[in-house]
């Protein structure tokens, strides 16, 4: 990871205080690609932490560096990117300046990921239980079938139906719910500490979205295990985080307890999203939507990078950018208008 | 919708079936009933908002409305003309009253076209504008759509999702179409430009009376946009209602299980929530019976035998349900809570 700047912590209230409780803490995290109209830095200084046990669900629209955020924590970013700067402390290391063998060892066994669209996710030649042995025995000094035995308890911890039978089918024999399932049990075969889940329902049906969410509420409150779960659904992170980090192009603009967040939003950003939304706030002629589009992180506007399509800006929006400030108890926002 | 007249749109008992072919000859070997007895009516600048899951046929129910494809059986009258009847040419000549608007606005645009042809390639086809009148035309539909007019001159690769469906719009509105197919408009696109996209279809609607068959698995949408719901499943509707009575006294289980499985921002988190069990079965072996009956919590006997037919009640409400049969008074609040069960 060379050319990683580490930047001093900053202890401003942007950064929260590092607790015994703390598993993992972003500070001042910034990755950028190179591209040839320039550098697009697509996470610009993001701060935050997740506590042992805990879901954060980081909301944002396409673009707007949440899942560049989530392939960073696991290091998994590759050229034309690269991390320019922050740290990624878990467990207390600095996961930015681990070897790269050692940080193989935490990807999986102590972080895992799943992503949106299981098929590509997984191996279309190989059995689904193959490929959990295989994530198995790359962990755990386990026989053959043993850790094939494993896999089936995994698939059945997911509660894949008929999982004996269901460890030999290919992933094309599946239903994206059960892509998903496989893909969990995967994540779970090592007992991670943390889970990260990119969009892990957007390519599903609602009912069987349902089934996901509550398979891993479930495994969630089993395993004691913290998540990160990344996505556009606004209902989805009310229903199953514990705090909500709202992203707008590469930085977070809010930051709050999920009650806290839906009850009194205060970044102009996440109360244009939430009243954008139909069939929340009741039934309306119109919908409220927010002009514009997202910037091309390449050509930031100065300042606040919401404020061109701000409903509240004023000029000197184009001259401060806004700090993620505490206003009110744990609950962060960067905006100098609110 | 009980206008005097004829319905714009009227699709009585469609079928689609696709054969399915195996073997060393390729026998048939069965078929997958997509749509399987569909009938519905659209009046003009209506909406009716069609939901149901991947694989329910909802899209093939669109393409078949078209005639995109050739229905196996039933019949779709427009303005009272049975579109069957008709011959290629006077088709195509039809075809610019029915335009549909696809998912994905990144695979539906030719990449090599300017946006400028793009528009004014359904214009020059039915031969409805030429040279600068075309022009004032594409600049007109663009401006329609809210994007600038040097839109014209540029390709599609250099337009965001949103800027895209818009072009697909201005494209399907060109042709001055009466009656628009949008199969899934907005579920490509960030909710921010999802909420632009849905108020611009519906200022157009209600500016050019367009009827609308509006498709989509987010009820959230459905119910901001439409006038009639009808819930698909397996090929066929189990629901259909005007939307307040269908989210206020929703009665067939699927249905019922749809709107719980929604995640909603609203506070309440302890709401009872049915969580279906089982994937949506293979359309090419549908369980007997209700198609329905292997993942319904209240399946009785008959559920497993007989299927139950779509039947109306009170106030255009339609249930194809044994157990939960369509409500007899319109004040069928008593209803929502499962006394009413038959």
């Amino acid at each position: 990871m060379r050319g990683v700047e580490h930047a001093a912590p900053s202890g401003g209230p942007a950064a929260p205080a590092r607790t015994p409780d703390t598993l993992l803490h972003v500070d001042g995290l910034r990755t950028v690609f190179a591209t040839d109209a320039g550098t697009a830095p697509a996470v610009d200084g993001v701060h935050f932490s997740i506590a042992r046990g805990e879901t954060l669900g980081m909301v944002g629209e396409s673009g707007c560096g949440k899942s560049v955020t989530a392939l960073s924590i696991m290091r998994l970013i590759g050229p034309p990117g690269r991390i320019a700067a922050g740290t990624i402390a878990f467990e207390g290391r600095d996961l930015l300046a681990l070897p790269e063998r050692d940080m193989r060892r935490v990807r999986g066994n102590e972080i895992a990921m799943i992503f949106q669209e299981p098929m590509t996710s997984l191996n279309p030649v190989l059995t689904v239980g193959a490929q959990i042995s295989e994530a198995i025995r790359l962990h755990d000094r386990l026989g053959r079938r043993a850790a094939w035995q494993r896999a089936v308890e995994m698939l059945r911890l997911v509660e894949m139906p008929d999982a004996e039978e269901r460890a030999r089918s290919y992933p094309h024999q599946l239903s994206g719910g059960m892509r998903q399932r496989v893909m969990i049990a995967m994540a779970m075969s090592c007992t991670p500490r943390l889970l990260i889940a990119d969009e892990p329902t957007t390519a599903l049906d609602v009912t069987i979205q349902a089934q996901i969410l509550a398979l891993l509420a479930d495994l969630r409150t089993r395993s004691g295990m913290a998540t990160l779960l990344i996505t556009h659904n606004l209902g989805i992170v009310a229903e199953q985080a514990d705090h909500v980090a709202i992203m707008y192009a590469g930085r977070i603009v809010e930051r709050a307890p999920v009650r806290e967040l839906f009850a009194r939003p205060l970044h102009p950003y996440t109360v244009g999203l939430l009243a954008s939304v139909p069939g929340v706030g009741g039934r309306r002629r119109r919908l409220d939507a927010i002009p514009g589009i997202v910037p091309d992180p390449r050509h930031l506007p100065s300042g606040c990078r919401f404020r061109d399509r701000c409903p509240r800006a004023v000029p000197a929006c184009a001259d401060t950018d806004p700090a993620l400030e505490e206003r009110r108890d744990g609950h962060l926002v960067a905006c100098i208008e609110v | 919708m009980s206008g005097a007249s004829v319905p714009l749109v009227q699709a009585s008992d469609l079928r689609k079936h696709f054969p399915v072919r195996g073997g060393l000859f390729g026998k048939p070997r069965g078929a997958v009933r997509a749509v399987d007895g569909v009938s519905f009516t659209i009046g003009r600048g209506r909406t009716l908002g069609l939901v149901g899951e991947s694989g329910c046929g909802k899209s093939t129910l669109g393409r078949v409305l078209l005639r995109l494809m050739e229905p196996t059986a039933g019949s779709v009258r427009f303005d009272g003309v049975d579109l069957s009847e008709l011959t290629a040419g006077e088709l195509r000549r039809m075809r610019r009253h029915l335009q549909i608007i696809f998912q994905d606005p990144y695979a539906s645009l030719n990449p090599r076209m300017r946006v400028g042809a793009i528009v004014a390639e359904g214009l020059e086809i039915h031969g409805l504008a030429r040279g600068e009148e075309k022009c004032d035309r594409v600049i007109e539909m663009l401006r329609l759509v809210g994007l600038r007019d040097d839109a014209c001159d540029r390709y599609p690769h250099e337009f965001s999702g949103g800027q895209r469906q818009r072009i697909c719009i201005a494209r399907a509105l060109a042709v001055g179409p009466r009656f628009i197919v949008a199969d899934e408009p907005v579920s490509a696109l960030d909710v921010s430009v999802q909420a632009q996209v849905i108020n611009l279809l519906q200022d157009l609607q209600e500016r050019l009376d367009l009827a609308y068959l509006f498709i989509s698995h987010d009820l959230h949408i459905v119910e901001h946009v439409s006038h009639t719901v009808a819930i698909m499943y397996l090929g066929r509707i189990v629901e259909t209602a005007p939307r307040d009575a269908l989210f206020a006294r929703a009665r067939h289980p699927y249905t019922q299980a749809l709107l719980s499985a929604v995640p909603s921002t609203a506070p309440v988190r302890d709401r009872q929530r049915v969580v279906l069990t089982g994937d949506v079965p293979s359309p090419m072996h549908p369980p007997p019976g209700c198609a329905f009956h292997p993942r319904c919590p209240y399946a009785e006997e008959r559920c497993r035998v007989e299927e139950p037919p779509l039947r109306f009640g009170a106030g255009e409400h339609g249930v194809a349900c044994h157990v939960f049969p369509a409500p007899e008074s319109e004040d069928g609040s008593r209803y929502t809570d499962g006394e009413g069960r038959a």
